[in-house]
């Protein structure tokens, strides 16, 4: 039996090895996920996709070293999400829609909804969005967001209860 | 209202219609309505397999609408991003971001044809067009020229808008803007007839994609012996048809693609044009010369994506907002697409079209020179008033241009460790190494042939980390020599691994979001900054420099306690 620690502590144990995929394999089976789980994290598809890309190219960087590519995924796709609502890169993209972009229009209850999710704590939307949406378990929010699984039906019950704040008001 | 949430996990009535509003939500702004991604698997299946036939390096995107032609592909870019001030101004036309989605514009349809009929793109191939083209990593004869480079940071212009209606706000000056994905190459012309005027855009991709027939509304230009185009009529976002606004998708016999879309011209016009275009040599595409009565056609514009642009916003003291921009690249123009009228105008003192929209805003565009181009946004509410607004820019003499980065010595040898990529925008280094806060940077000198280790996934090639011996201009790096091969097995953990780990600290949010932005980047050197806690420290903000310099230390003194500094370039012994 083989433990991996991951990044942030959180491990994998595999009981038996299983055939090593190549990275075009990964990257077919696992695209629409990340630009899925992304698209919850940001809102947006066009960003998500961008945000997804980088995720998997993380990936691609070190595919052969990873014993679990996907778990790294899921984590890389929380990661550059929280640093795209942490980092310059909203001002970026503004930038980049200066020059050439555009901007999309949502029907009312769409906006409003992202809106909320927008006011959501960034671990809460994690929470929320992926376990709702994206059908992650317990476990592998708290994976991707290096804290235990109680922690994350924490994080569940206070994002549910803001949503409806906003929301249901 | 009461918070019924159960911790045990249970909903009530309130959490499954939260919950519910909220995957409709995501579904739309995931798109959805248009692309199914429901985690059934075959439809992950088909994605994965048209994402592979897109390639790596394309980002196919939500179609427009679930009815008419598949191919008018419209990016759900998010008004969020648009600028906070003033009037949102929605473009009404997402065209460079449906060109991003048409990298592999066939396959784009394609993959939004498996997604709607997997079955009848999987099993009922038309017995007359050849069978899919396995993606490879050799871009199509159709490019023949080297993607324009962005021209030296010393040579960008800038200009002011002097008017006591409108308030300056902050000057933005990103380093590098375009995404890596960004692999498209654009060109405009703009075409004056006596019946007629407007503008015709191409972008033109490298990928290659799966070649399935496409109808749904299209007609296929029978004239078109190169491979298969289909003309079709433009629409909005909203799936609106634009007036006077045809698309053409041709799918090149060598698997390229060239994405065509026009503005205020027929499209008996457009097809005229289109289809006797040509590859060149010198530019990507050579429109016929026009026979006598015709109407001319002349380049204005060819390049790639924008790489940096420099952008000013003001405010209404009424209200409203203006964008001044300068940016550099060929997809400037494009900011021209969807205009319901467009009219030259004179700005700064030369020559620009001004184009207004369906919602009202304004868009102008110039050639600012030597490679750069002025775009000039003004929100609904200011529209009234755009005369008046481009009458007030003016280009700046030199005393105010923004900050230029501080040029190390010509001859200066750095050591740089980084991986590199080679895309169809040509030999990069990626900075810094092992971050998630990296970036592209230029480099030249670089060959393949002196490393044995790369890798080619979908078109794009990347070896490395390497060591290496570099010179730097300010701009790009320029190889001396490659040392070796940096071993990543035992650089340690990845360090984009624990961001969302720390709690908010105000101190570095106001860092992160307010101090570090208003600093000139560029200038500076600074490369990227953000979390990068490896160590567990959420008490410090990570910043990436290119180097060292007396300008960057006191511009970061202030904030010396709440800095990691890291950089890029380690100056090699004389």
């Amino acid at each position: 039996m083989k433990g991996i620690t991951l990044v942030g502590g959180a491990s994998t144990v595999r009981s038996t090895p299983e055939p090593v995929p190549t990275f075009e394999d990964f990257y077919a089976s696992h695209r629409t996920h990340a630009v899925r789980w992304a698209v919850a994290l940001v809102g947006d598809r066009a960003i998500a996709e961008e945000l997804a890309q980088e995720a998997l190219v993380s990936v691609a960087n070190r595919f052969h070293t990873l014993d679990s590519p996907v778990a790294y995924l899921r984590r890389c796709v929380v990661n550059r999400c929280a640093s795209w609502h942490r980092s310059d890169a909203r001002e970026r993209r503004r930038i980049r829609l200066a020059t050439a972009g555009d901007a999309t229009t949502y029907e009312p209850e769409t906006r409003e909804m992202l809106d909320a999710l927008d006011v959501l704590p960034y671990k809460q939307r994690v929470a929320v969005t992926l376990r709702y949406w994206s059908d992650w378990s317990d476990d592998q929010i708290a994976e991707a967001l290096d804290c235990a699984p109680a922690t994350v039906r924490v994080l569940l019950h206070r994002g549910l209860a803001t949503l409806k704040l906003e929301i249901l008001r | 209202m009461t918070d019924t949430t159960s911790l045990d996990g249970s909903l009530d009535d309130g959490d499954l219609l939260v919950i519910a509003r909220m995957r409709r939500a995501l579904d739309a702004a995931a798109g959805v309505d248009a692309v199914t991604l429901e985690l059934d698997a075959p439809s992950v299946d088909a994605a994965a397999e048209a994402a592979e036939a897109a390639g790596l390096a394309s980002r196919p995107r939500r179609t427009a609408g679930t009815t008419g032609p598949v191919l008018v592909l419209a990016p759900p870019t998010s008004a969020d991003v648009r600028p906070a001030h003033g009037t949102r101004r929605p473009r009404p036309v997402a065209w460079l971001g449906v060109a991003a989605a048409c990298t592999a514009l066939v396959g784009g349809a394609s993959w939004a044809l498996s997604q709607r009929q997997p079955a009848e793109t999987a099993t009922a191939p038309d017995p007359g067009v050849a069978a899919p083209v396995a993606t490879e990593a050799v871009p199509p004869a159709s490019v023949l020229f080297a993607p324009t480079p962005s021209v030296a940071p010393g040579d960008e212009p800038w200009f002011s808008l002097a008017s006591a209606n409108l308030v300056p706000g902050r000057t933005a000056r990103p380093g590098t803007v375009a995404n890596p994905a960004d692999d498209l190459v654009f060109q405009t012309w703009r075409v004056e007839g006596r019946e007629q005027s407007g503008f015709l855009f191409a972008s033109i991709s490298a990928d290659r994609s799966a070649d399935t027939p496409i109808d749904r509304g299209a007609r296929e230009l029978t004239s078109v012996t190169d491979g298969r185009a289909w003309l079709l009529p433009s629409v909005d976002l909203d799936g609106q048809p634009l007036a006077l606004a045809y698309d053409v998708f041709w799918a090149r016999g060598d698997g390229g693609l060239w994405a065509f879309r026009s503005q205020g011209l027929s499209e008996g016009l457009v097809e005229s044009l289109v289809s006797t275009a040509l590859p060149g040599s010198g530019l990507p595409i050579v429109l016929p010369t026009p026979s006598a009565g015709s109407p001319t056609v002349d380049v204005v514009a060819v390049g790639t994506a924008s790489t940096r642009v420099t952008a000013q916003a003001y405010t209404g003291v009424d209200g409203g907002s203006v964008d001044l921009t300068v940016t550099d690249g060929g997809a400037a123009p494009t900011a021209l697409i969807g205009a319901q009228t467009v009219e030259a105008v004179d700005i700064a003192g030369t020559s620009g079209w001004l184009a207004r929209y369906a919602d009202g805003h304004v868009e102008v565009v110039w050639d600012a020179g030597r490679g750069w181009w002025g775009l000039l946004g003004i929100s609904p509410g200011l529209a009234d008033n755009a005369t008046g607004i481009v009458a007030a820019v003016m280009a700046n003499d030199g005393s105010s241009l923004p900050a230029r980065p501080a040029a190390p010595p010509a001859d200066a040898e750095y050591r740089l460790i980084a991986a590199v990529t080679d895309d169809a925008r040509g030999i990069a280094a990626i900075v810094p190494e092992g971050t998630h806060l990296q970036t592209r940077v230029g480099l030249s000198g670089f060959s393949w042939d002196a490393v044995d280790d790369e890798q080619i996934d979908y078109g794009v090639t990347r070896g490395g980390p390497y060591e290496m011996v570099v010179r730097w201009d300010g701009y790009s790096f320029d190889l001396v020599e490659v040392l070796s091969v940096v071993d990543t097995n035992d650089a340690g953990r990845p360090t984009d691994e624990t961001a969302p780990s720390c709690p908010d600290v105000p101190a570095l949010d106001q860092l992160l979001n307010e101090q570090l932005p208003e600093l000139d980047s560029f200038a500076l050197g600074i490369i990227s900054y953000g979390f990068d806690l490896t160590d567990g420290d959420c008490s410090r903000l990570q910043l990436h420099a290119y180097l060292d310099t007396p300008e960057l230390e006191q511009a970061l003194a202030p904030y010396a306690d709440r800095l990691t500094i890291d950089y890029a370039l380690t100056p090699m012994a004389a």
